[in-house]
């Protein structure tokens, strides 16, 4: 199946994208790393998690990004990712520890940073903060006013003298401090080992991932086919700004297409305003590429 | 792990707003400055948004503990709102299922551990995914729970069709809710817990069960057939056990469940008031003896009466109906019913039998209801149409199957026949007969040459399938009860596209009406078809084309 080699976790500063193998699929988990694929490389992927800021709908989706098999084997041919397996370090109290102090740092931040930003609402807001008192204030003389007691006018008019320090600022608990959940594993306790990559195989894979090269080599950004019930799309831009013009299809090269299917292309193609590209490997080991347009002679 | 700087900075100024999916896309590059910017832009604004921390406040987390054993995450408190739909009790602790654990993860609502150290979700990826739990069968459930829907690993077949219909599939069965979640037991290997429970319930359980289990498919057996052939053949058996003639092998049209349960029943009834009848029994109704006798030992109060409600009882009665005549008010013998006094004194007390035959006028005695100017016109109409048909055929059957097949070999033996001899005296016959020719459909459906495949037909007691569908799915409904969430409002089978493999194929037209026939309901299967991170559903139904008769 895979080989597994140990890697020094020093090489991944490199500039070498992450790739990371679990169940089969392999997925990028950094947002940077899912930039540079797309903006400087055309490989596009498909984003399969929820989005934080929206957890709940299924138009946008977040990290991470599964990439198609025949993306990953283009990246390792041209030496610009690795694909890893995370193996979990044994957890050493050391760990624990350190785990703990680094919670009780970010606590201690925190409150510091939770009393500052209060302070400065507090600078912001004291006009209202001394009106407020003052309001307060003339009311209870108000009160003693009404029950006998002869107080001056100038009571009421008297300032209240108070600064940002005399506002009392509670200390932020620790069971409000802010945590979160870690979209990547954290590389201090998971060591990320080298993982053989031998895709593609069979004949049928072989034939896609064919295809996949060339057309990536011409230009174009590739993704999976099933939604238009082909094996890729291709676009002539990036996927966001663009409609895809083709529908590519690999057939081996020896093999028959019947009437029915060709109809079935055909028309498909024509609904969704695409070109179906049915593309091979001659005995020249070339790539043939014929495209198939429905018309009508009227 | 982001610094606390960033944590704060995050939770300050939380956006909601999604980014623009797409807008006006243009159709082909051409290089110009603007559209360089636009792309520019995009994946600028991608990136921020992308690279966005989950953060909360501790105390609002949930905190969960991920077991490699058991593979279940366990909870101590439950959250504000998921509780309800998600997750299940065991033992007193709570569980959540990996998909579920990793599901709320991604909505920023749980925090689980291993470790004493938290879990990232690349962890929990890593993690929870495996060949239990695959990674499309988890996408699939994130995309039907972010739509809203709530979604529970499939359970089985939880009530069957008559169950449903009287209404019983609100009630949990005991042995269910106390089992928890019956399709995880499978997945805990912690043995203990399980026999724990066992033992807790006792074999007495287990044997009510069991015979729950025969009233059960009793009950179905007879509801499920409307042939009142088997009913009689129960008061035939009943009555053979009473007079002590005990063939059980014999009557094999009927099952031996039923003749268990009619046995059992009359086994008891009988041993209240004669206890001869029980040990006069012949051999093979020995285990039915002792587990009689090892129930009745657990179970003091084991009345008829107390069993379940569901399935159907045999009450042995001390009445002959035999030697009963009942008058038959139905019978067609004139307008005067003529009523025997019966040999035993069946009358209460204060009444007085003076004749020995009483004569009933029909007309004045059944149906006092005033008759209606269209009933009477109805009943004159139906009094003439199929005269000549009735006076053997109706008499002879003994239900309405058996009448229809008389009334049918009747019309098309004896009725205009002799009218075209030249047509039916061949071997080649037209395929419309004139005597069946009733109305447009029936001649087209004689005209129908190739007969078109029907659905098969449901049957309560199917074997479960060779592939069950993955999930659940239920409409976000506030009356949602975990406990007994009902009928599903459709059901999901996932399937992983590789379109390089052939090994995983979609369901066949075979399996799909194999589940259909299983589950006899009318819950709709959707097929959802997992490509490289993208979820597609699809459906594959039954319906029958109706016949377009467009004249008659």
């Amino acid at each position: 199946m895979f080989e597994c080699v140990t890697y020094n976790r020093m090489s991944f500063d490199r500039g070498k994208t992450t790739i990371t193998l679990i169940n089969g699929q392999c997925f990028v988990w950094n947002s940077k790393q899912a930039r540079f694929l797309r903006e400087e490389l055309r490989i596009v992927g498909t984003l399969c998690g929820s989005l934080p800021r929206a957890p709940m709908q299924n138009t946008h989706l977040g990290l991470p990004l599964q990439l198609m098999p025949e993306e990953v084997t283009l990246l390792l041919e041209k030496g610009l990712a690795e694909v890893v397996e995370n193996t979990e370090d044994v957890i050493t109290e050391e760990m624990k520890l350190e785990y703990k102090n680094k919670e009780k740092k970010s606590y201690k931040r925190q409150v510091e940073l939770y009393t500052r930003e209060r302070q400065e609402e507090i600078k912001r807001k004291l006009p209202q903060i001394i009106a407020g008192k003052k309001a307060k204030r003339n009311k209870v003389l108000d009160e003693r006013r009404k029950n006998g007691e002869i107080i001056d006018d100038s009571e009421f008019e008297k300032e209240i003298e108070m600064t940002v320090e005399d506002v009392g600022i509670p200390t932020l608990q620790e069971a409000s401090m802010l945590m979160e959940i870690p979209l990547a594993c954290d590389p201090s306790t998971t060591t990320p080992v080298l993982v053989k990559w031998t895709y593609p195989k069979s004949d049928k894979e072989v034939l896609r991932y064919r295809v996949f090269r060339d057309l990536w080599d011409k230009g174009h950004y590739l993704t999976s086919g099933s939604k238009f019930g082909g094996d890729f799309i291709a676009y002539p831009g990036d996927p966001s700004r663009f409609h895809s013009l083709f529908i590519v299809v690999c057939k081996p090269h020896s093999a028959s297409i019947s009437g029915i299917e060709l109809i079935t292309m055909g028309r498909l193609g024509t609904n969704v305003k695409k070109t179906i590209v049915l593309s091979s490997v001659d005995e020249n080991d070339k790539l043939c590429y014929t495209s198939l347009q429905w018309t009508g002679i009227s | 792990m982001h610094s606390a700087d960033e944590l704060f900075r995050v939770r300050q100024g939380l956006e909601k707003s999604v980014p623009q999916k797409g807008g006006v896309k243009d159709f082909m590059p051409d290089g110009s400055w603007i559209q360089g910017k636009q792309i520019e832009k995009f994946h600028e604004e991608r990136e921020k948004v992308l690279a966005e921390p989950r953060v909360q406040k501790k105390c609002d987390y949930v905190h969960g503990l991920w077991t490699n054993e058991s593979r279940l995450v366990e909870i101590e408190h439950e959250g504000k709102s998921f509780w309800k739909n998600m997750g299940f009790t065991r033992n007193g602790r709570k569980f959540l299922h990996p998909e579920e654990a990793l599901f709320l993860m991604e909505m920023n609502v749980l925090q689980v551990w291993y470790n004493f150290l938290p879990m990232s979700i690349e962890g929990a990826y890593c993690r929870f995914l495996g060949p239990t739990l695959t990674l499309e069968f988890h996408q699939v459930y994130a995309h039907l729970r972010r739509m809203g829907y709530v979604v529970i690993r499939h359970r089985g077949k939880l009530a069957s069709r008559y169950e449903r219909e009287i209404g019983l599939d609100k009630y949990q069965k005991k042995k269910e809710r106390q089992l928890g979640d019956p399709m995880t037991s499978s997945l805990l290997t912690k043995k203990n817990s399980i026999e724990e429970l066992a033992q807790m319930e006792g074999l007495e359980n287990c044997v009510t069960d069991k015979m729950c289990e025969h009233e059960k498919v009793a009950g179905e057996e007879i509801v499920a057939s409307e042939n009142s052939q088997i009913k009689m053949d129960c008061a035939a058996s009943i009555e053979k056990a009473h007079s002590q003639e005990t063939e059980i092998g014999g009557n094999e049209e009927m099952g031996s469940s039923l003749i268990l349960q009619s046995h059992m029943n009359s086994i008891k009834d009988s041993a209240e008031c004669l206890n001869d009848n029980v040990t006069s029994l012949s051999p093979v109704d020995d285990n039915i003896l002792t587990t009689f006798k090892h129930s009745d030992a657990t179970n003091s109060a084991f009345s008829s009466e107390s069993r379940n409600a569901s399935g159907f009882q045999y009450k042995s009665s001390a009445w002959d109906f035999r030697k009963i005549a009942f008058p038959n008010f139905g019978a067609e013998c004139g307008d005067v019913i003529k009523i025997q006094r019966s040999e035993s004194n069946l009358t209460p007390g204060h009444v007085v039998c003076e004749l020995d035959c009483y004569d009933f006028n029909r007309m004045a005695h059944i149906n006092k209801k005033k008759d209606k100017k269209k009933d009477l016109e109805r009943d004159r109409k139906l009094k003439f149409s199929n005269n000549n048909s009735r006076f053997s055929s109706y008499q002879n059957s003994r239900n309405w199957s058996e009448y229809k097949v008389c009334l049918y070999n009747w019309r098309s033996n004896n009725w205009r026949q002799d009218q075209f001899p030249h047509l039916f005296a061949d071997g080649l016959q037209p395929l419309v007969r004139p005597e069946l020719a009733t109305s447009t459909e029936a001649i087209l459906q004689q005209l129908q040459v190739i007969k078109s495949s029907t659905k098969p037909p449901r049957n309560s007691k199917a074997d479960p399938p060779a592939v069950l569908p993955h999930f659940d799915v239920y409409s976000p409904n506030k009356k949602f009860k975990k406990t007994n969430p009902g009928t599903p409002d459709f059901r999901v089978i996932v399937m992983r596209l590789i379109q390089t493999r052939c090994d995983e194929s979609p369901p066949d037209l075979k399996t799909i009406s194999d589940i259909d026939v299983y589950f006899d309901d009318d819950v709709p299967l959707h097929c959802a078809v997992v490509d490289a991170g993208t979820v597609m559903f699809n459906t594959l139904s039954f319906f029958t084309l109706p016949t377009e008769v467009s004249l008659g």
